[in-house]
C-alpha cells in the first residue's frame, strides 16, 4: 500500500518540529475524512499546529460535499488544526495564502508551472494537482477553531472519470514519483512564513503574494457561476482582488463584480 | 493598498460621515474603491474586533446590498436575540447538499450549537450560537446571498 513511500509519522514529526513551529502529527492509516477527525479533535482541545494525517481516506471530501479521490498511499490528505485570535471575515486572506503556501511548497524541488486558480486550487495545464478547504468554527464574533484541509495528487496514474475537475499528479505531471514526506514537510514550512503573516495581521502582503501567483488574478478573461446559482453566470476579465481578496470582474457590460463565493473558470475551459 | 492603510483613510472619513448624518458614501480611485453605508445596527459589530467602525459596512460587501434586509432588524422586541452573519458569503442551513437543517424553528438552541454555514471563498464559516434560547425565526433561505452583518435568526432567549 505505501511502497516506497511510506510517511513514517514519526521521522515526519520530527522532521515538522525542525521547520519552525510546534507541531504534532495524529497519523492515521484509513480515515473518512481527515477534515471530520480533526473537527472531533479541536473539540476536544486539540492543541494549535496538529497535523491529522491519513494514508487512504474513504470519504474525502471539498466545498458542498465533492468527493476528493483518496486512493492509499498516493496522495497527501491531511488537515491542519488552527486556533488564530481573529474575526472570520480575516480567514479569507488565510485561504488564499493557504494556496500560495501549498504551491510554493510543492514547487520546491521542481520547475513544475502550477498555477494558482482563485481562490486557492493548484492547477497544471488546467488539471486539479492540490486544492484545500478552510472550514472555521466559532460565533459570530471569535472563532473557535479553523480546520485547513490540504489534498495533493503526488502519484497517482490514474482518477476517477466523473471528478468535478479533472485531475492530475505530480508524478503524471512531471513524469517521475516524488516523495511524500518532503513534500508535506516543505508544506508546513511554506505554511509557517505565511502563518507569521497572518497573525501580525499583514493581510495586504499576503493578498499581494497570491495576485503575484496567479494567472486568474488580473487579466484573464472568465466565466463567473455566481452566488445565487447557475442562472446567475457571467463573462468578463479578471481585475484583481479588493481589500478582502475577492475577486474583482469587469462584466463584458462594463459593471464592476466582487465574486464572493462561486467557480471561476477561464472562457473556453471545458472542465 | 493593504487593508491597514485603508482604515487609516477610512477611519476620520467615518466620523465626519457620522457628524454631518451622511448615509452613504462612495469614492472611486484607480483600484480603489470604498464604499460606505450607515445602518448596520450596532449590534452587530464585536466590541473588540478588527473590522472597521460599526457604522461601516465591510468593504466589498457592500457591493449590492439592499438595505431592506438590515431594516428588518430593527428594534426586535426585547427578548429577541438577532443572529447577524459576521462575514459576507452564501448561507447554507445545512451541513451538505441533501441534509436536514442545522436548526429549525421551534427548536431549542445551547451556546455553541451550530446553526448554519456561510460560504466566502471556499472558507466555511460554521456559526454557532452565543445564546441558549428557542429558535423563533430563520431570516435568510439555503443558498442565499448574505452581507455582512445581515440578520440570519432570531431566538428568543431562555428566561
Amino acid at each position: 500500500m505505501q511502497a516506497g513511500d511510506p510517511l513514517d509519522p514519526q521521522q515526519l514529526e520530527a522532521e515538522l518540529r525542525r521547520a519552525g513551529l510546534p507541531w504534532a502529527v495524529d497519523y492515521s492509516l484509513q480515515l473518512d475524512s481527515t477534515q471530520s477527525r480533526a473537527a472531533l479533535l479541536a473539540q476536544a482541545g486539540a492543541p494549535e499546529f496538529t497535523w491529522v494525517i491519513a494514508e487512504e481516506q474513504t470519504a474525502g471530501r471539498g466545498r458542498h460535499g465533492n468527493r476528493w479521490s483518496s486512493a492509499p498511499g498516493e496522495g497527501i490528505y491531511c488537515t491542519l488544526i488552527l486556533r488564530p485570535r481573529c474575526s472570520p471575515v480575516r480567514l479569507l486572506a488565510l485561504t488564499l495564502a493557504a494556496g500560495v503556501a501549498v504551491r510554493e511548497g510543492l514547487q520546491r524541488d521542481s520547475e513544475l508551472a502550477l498555477d494558482l486558480r482563485w481562490p486557492n486550487d493548484l492547477l497544471f495545464e488546467g488539471k486539479k494537482v492540490s486544492g484545500i478547504l478552510l472550514e472555521s468554527s466559532g460565533d459570530t464574533q471569535k472563532l473557535q477553531y479553523a480546520l485547513l484541509g490540504i489534498g495533493v495528487n503526488v502519484q497517482q496514474r490514474q482518477f476517477p472519470g466523473d471528478l468535478a475537475t479533472p485531475a492530475t499528479s505530480l508524478a503524471l505531471a512531471l513524469g517521475r514519483n516524488m516523495q511524500r514526506r518532503p513534500l508535506l514537510v516543505a508544506i508546513a514550512r511554506s505554511f509557517a512564513r505565511r502563518y507569521r503573516l497572518f497573525q501580525q495581521e499583514r493581510y495586504g502582503e499576503l493578498l499581494a503574494e497570491f495576485a503575484a501567483h496567479s494567472s486568474y488574478a488580473r487579466g484573464l478573461q472568465v466565466t463567473v457561476g455566481a452566488r445565487g446559482g447557475p442562472e446567475q453566470v457571467y463573462c468578463g476579465t479578471t481585475e484583481g482582488l479588493d481589500e478582502n481578496g475577492f475577486l474583482l470582474v469587469r462584466t463584458t457590460a462594463g459593471e464592476l463584480r466582487t465574486v464572493v463565493s462561486g467557480d471561476v473558470r477561464p472562457v473556453r475551459d471545458t472542465g | 493598498m493593504d487593508f491597514d492603510a485603508i482604515r487609516k483613510l477610512i477611519d476620520p472619513l467615518i466620523d465626519t460621515l457620522i457628524q454631518k448624518q451622511i448615509d452613504e458614501f462612495e469614492f472611486e480611485q484607480g483600484d480603489l474603491r470604498i464604499r460606505i453605508r450607515r445602518g448596520v445596527p450596532v449590534m452587530t459589530v464585536p466590541a473588540v474586533s478588527a473590522v472597521p467602525a460599526p457604522v461601516a459596512s465591510m468593504p466589498g460587501a457592500a457591493a449590492s446590498a439592499p438595505s431592506a434586509g438590515l431594516a428588518q432588524a430593527e428594534a426586535p422586541p426585547e427578548d429577541l436575540f438577532i443572529v447577524h452573519s459576521p462575514i459576507v458569503g452564501t448561507f447554507y442551513g445545512a451541513p451538505a447538499p441533501g441534509s436536514s437543517d442545522f436548526v429549525k424553528p421551534g427548536d431549542q438552541i445551547e451556546p455553541g450549537q451550530v446553526l448554519c454555514i456561510v460560504e466566502a471563498m471556499k472558507l466555511m464559516n460554521e456559526i454557532e450560537s452565543e445564546v441558549s434560547g428557542e429558535l423563533v425565526k430563520k431570516l435568510v433561505t439555503n443558498g442565499q446571498p448574505v452581507e455582512y452583518g445581515e440578520p440570519l435568526f432570531a431566538i428568543r432567549l431562555k428566561k
